[in-house]
């Protein structure tokens, strides 16, 4: 059990990192809007177009952080497993 | 006698007609929804950008004599937005922007310095008096006027009627604590110096 909880723990915080650095390391909080931004032809004005996107935060890692160091610490609730000795 | 006031009258109101005749007035409400006004809040913890595009006002340019330029630029608060639904939730809140009570921000352009005009393309310090959360003050930009004359089918397409086109381009920089907004507080996460970038198309159909 206690490895169990453990390895959860070290795959939360692997998880957690791993869609934060995918999703652009983005070090603010998280976006669920993406913005294009567009020269218009004849003016040169920037056009903004707004695009329903989510980009996760920097609470994405802090999430997988204390999850997983939550499990991690409730592992130590569970005996050690057994090795078998000589 | 009453034939040579009539004569000065008459000759009055053809000047003032001619003089205003020169000034083109140029109205910023954009049927195209392109115009928008951008902001950048660069802060150590956190960058936060977004944008408002409830951008009206008028300006009355002359292309013969820019500096003499007039007029002002609204936004709609309530239409700023970050990317972030929540965040911009905040934004509009009490604390930060209150839209509810301060619904507009205004700048009214009072002088242009340092006019240099080439071609259609005409730059200038302009300084106006910029009201945010009901809070005026003064401020300077350099800004740059384009001219596009008989560019407005261009723009919107055939069926819109013919007339020209101002594109207004500025950036500046203002303090949040100037404008009381959320003054002194959260800076880690927002900064203080907020960049504005303006960059809208008015037009003037004839």
């Amino acid at each position: 059990m206690r490895q169990l909880l453990q390895k959860t723990a070290l795959l939360l915080f692997a998880a957690s990192i791993l869609i934060w650095v995918i999703g652009g390391a983005n070090r603010g909080f998280y976006k669920n809007r993406l913005v294009i931004e567009k020269e218009e032809a004849i003016t040169g004005i920037v056009e903004r177009i707004e695009r329903p996107k989510f980009i996760p935060g920097i609470e994405t890692p802090a999430i997988g952080i204390f999850i997983g160091g939550s499990f991690f610490l409730f592992s130590f609730l569970f005996k050690k497993p057994l090795t078998s000795s000589n | 006698m009453n034939k040579t006031i009539l004569t000065v009258l008459a000759a009055v109101s053809l000047i003032s007609l001619k003089v205003s005749a020169e000034s083109i007035s140029f109205d910023f409400t954009d049927p195209k929804g392109v115009n928008n006004i951008a902001f950048t809040l660069d802060a150590a913890l956190e960058s936060i950008a977004g944008y408002g595009k409830g951008v009206s006002g008028r300006v009355q340019f002359d292309p013969s004599t820019p500096g003499k330029t007039t007029g002002s630029i609204e936004l709609d608060a309530d239409s700023l937005q970050v990317s972030n639904g929540m965040m911009t939730e905040h934004l509009h809140g009490d604390h930060w922007m209150n839209v509810s009570q301060y619904p507009r921000i205004v700048f009214m352009l009072t002088a242009m310095n340092n006019v240099e005009t080439t071609g259609n393309i005409t730059t200038a310090d302009a300084t106006g008096n910029l009201t945010v959360k009901g809070v005026t003050r003064e401020i300077s930009a350099r800004v740059t006027l384009t001219f596009l004359k008989g560019k407005i089918k261009a723009r919107l397409g055939p069926n819109a009627a013919d007339g020209d086109l101002l594109v207004l381009r500025t950036k500046f920089v203002i303090n949040r604590s100037d404008f009381e907004i959320n003054a002194g507080n959260n800076q880690e996460k927002v900064a203080e110096e907020i960049e504005v970038s303006m960059s809208l198309a008015g037009m003037a159909p004839y």
